[in-house]
């Protein structure tokens, strides 16, 4: 018999259409096509749970062998950073409750003003391409596809589906993911000098006075006036779009603006959200450090690497942000993805 | 037709297609040589290939793509694609022999997987995905390639009793006279 006969031939070509029908299909979207994936997905579940009780012992035979020096390592170090930490815990709280403060006076948004839900990671995408993520949560809880989802030292990625109770979630680094950001210089530690006249002031920031407002108090028939000048903490920064380069790659910000009154990236900045009434995340969300900068093409300009906060590779716990862009909520301030 | 879809290789390739996208989707996230991620199922594709032919192969790899994509969430049929064209290798190689020692079909599980791996870019890059080919693919394959080669011995068998296909037993054939 032969190997290769015309009709065999037939066959191969007939399975290479369907594929590529199967595809077209699914690329235009079809509500067929979705049910069916979310009907296997379920039916799946039993024979996944029976696949996890195996792969547990296999899972921490393998973690035993390949990552005990690294876990002892790790052990180690984290043991000096705590103590390094615990030092400076007491000196942050005191400084993010006049950071939250300063925003509620001046009636401006932060990330922490939005409703989270925190899920577990409960599997990752088992090919080399994709960077994707599976969490615990989903529709169910409230969470819609696009939502930004963070670790507790920065983000993490995007809802890019979201099933009743699980959702998938594309990682910084994954090829498709693109998000707006800004590169913001840290600065020195805020002084705050406060007499009569109060003024803050950060060194080096670009110095933007806003009005002066006076407060009047009467005590004992004398009238004091305390007059508060702020100077509005705008340090260098610069705007453009991060996009994810794929497994082991760090992400890179392209299309920086050029703003030469603000100068230029440099190593050690901060890249964040930058928010927006369409971005997919609200501002001021940290996101990484820029470890690198490249001059692309005259068209690319500055190309910026940045190393997620996050570690991507041991994700146990995430928070998704119920937050979608104003575009989308349609301004309903009664939305549960609006600030509290 | 239904007695034929039933006595056909489909419910077999079915049944063990979802236990191992199962493994492939918990156990072999984790068990991460190199950091790349052994690709069981794509390793039987090809093994099915080796052990019963290009068109056989074709369509495990075909069928194990689509439960693989349906599961995954990548674009439902392009794994059937690239795992299709890695059964298809593999069998193909089948022709340079009549009946191949289990090393043989060794090689053919791993060249049909890392036909199958290399596609997989390919094809993404044809539905418009960019970027994927990076110097990783370098590590991947060889590491995927491998893997496949190693699972062998299991998975040509079991693609043999997947695709109902019997090895031939050379005692039984008589000797032309």
């Amino acid at each position: 018999m032969s190997l290769y006969t015309p009709g065999r031939r037939r066959a191969i070509l007939l399975l290479l259409l369907s594929s590529l029908l199967i595809l077209t299909i699914d690329l235009r979207g079809n509500a067929i096509f979705d049910a069916v994936r979310t009907g296997y997905n379920e039916a799946m579940r039993p024979f996944e749970s029976a696949a996890e009780v195996i792969a547990r012992p296999v899972r921490n035979a393998w973690r035993g062998i390949t990552q005990y020096d690294d876990l002892e390592a790790e052990n180690q170090r984290l043991q000096e950073k705590i103590q390094a930490q615990e030092a400076n815990d007491v000196v942050n709280r005191s400084s993010i409750a006049q950071f939250y403060d300063l925003l509620a006076i001046n009636d401006l948004e932060f990330p922490g003003s939005y409703q989270r839900v925190a899920a577990y990671v409960v599997g990752q995408t088992p090919n080399n391409l994709d960077q994707v993520i599976e969490i615990n949560k989903g529709t169910n809880d409230g969470i819609r596809e696009g939502m930004p989802v963070i670790a507790p030292n920065g983000v993490v990625g995007k809802v890019t589906e979201a099933l009743p109770d699980r959702s998938r979630v594309m990682l910084v680094t994954d090829i498709n993911y693109a998000v707006q950001v800004k590169v913001v210089r840290p600065e020195a530690p805020t002084t705050t000098s406060t007499s009569t006249t109060t003024s803050t002031t950060i060194p080096g920031a670009v110095p933007v006075t806003a009005p002066a407002t006076t407060t009047s108090s009467t005590v004992a028939g004398a009238t004091t006036t305390a007059a508060t000048t702020t100077t509005l903490p705008d340090p260098q920064r610069e705007t453009g779009q991060m996009v994810g380069r794929g497994a082991g790659e760090p992400p890179e910000v392209i299309f920086v603006a050029d703003t030469p009154g603000f100068g230029e990236p440099a190593i050690g900045d901060i890249v964040s959200t930058a928010g927006g009434s369409v971005s997919l995340a609200p501002a001021d969300i940290p996101i990484g450090v820029v470890v690198k900068i490249r001059q692309g093409s005259p068209s690319e300009g500055l190309i910026v690497v940045v190393r997620p906060y996050a570690n991507l590779d041991d994700l146990e716990f995430v928070q998704v942000i119920l937050y979608s862009p104003e575009m989308e909520s349609g301004g309903d301030t009664a939305d549960s993805t609006q600030p509290d | 037709m239904f007695a034929s879809l039933v006595q056909g290789p489909l419910p077999r390739l079915v049944l063990v297609g979802i236990v191992l996208v199962a493994l492939q989707q918990t156990l072999f996230v984790d068990l991460r040589p190199a950091a790349v991620t052994v690709q069981v199922v794509l390793a039987l594709a090809a093994a099915a290939g080796a052990a019963a032919g290009p068109q056989n192969g074709a369509l495990a790899g075909f069928v194990l793509g689509l439960l693989y994509d349906l599961r995954v969430g990548s674009p439902l049929g392009s794994s059937s694609l690239s795992m299709g064209l890695g059964g298809f290798v593999a069998g193909y190689s089948l022709s340079i022999t009549v009946d191949p020692q289990w090393w043989l079909a060794m090689l053919f599980t791993g060249l049909g997987a890392a036909v199958g791996e290399t596609a997989v870019p390919v094809v993404r890059s044809f539905i418009g995905e960019e970027g994927h080919f990076t110097t990783r693919l370098f590590t991947v394959v060889p590491v995927v390639t491998v893997a496949a080669m190693v699972l062998s011995p299991v998975f040509v068998p079991l693609g043999r009793w997947c695709m109902r296909v019997k090895k031939t037993d050379w005692n039984k054939v008589k000797a032309p006279e």
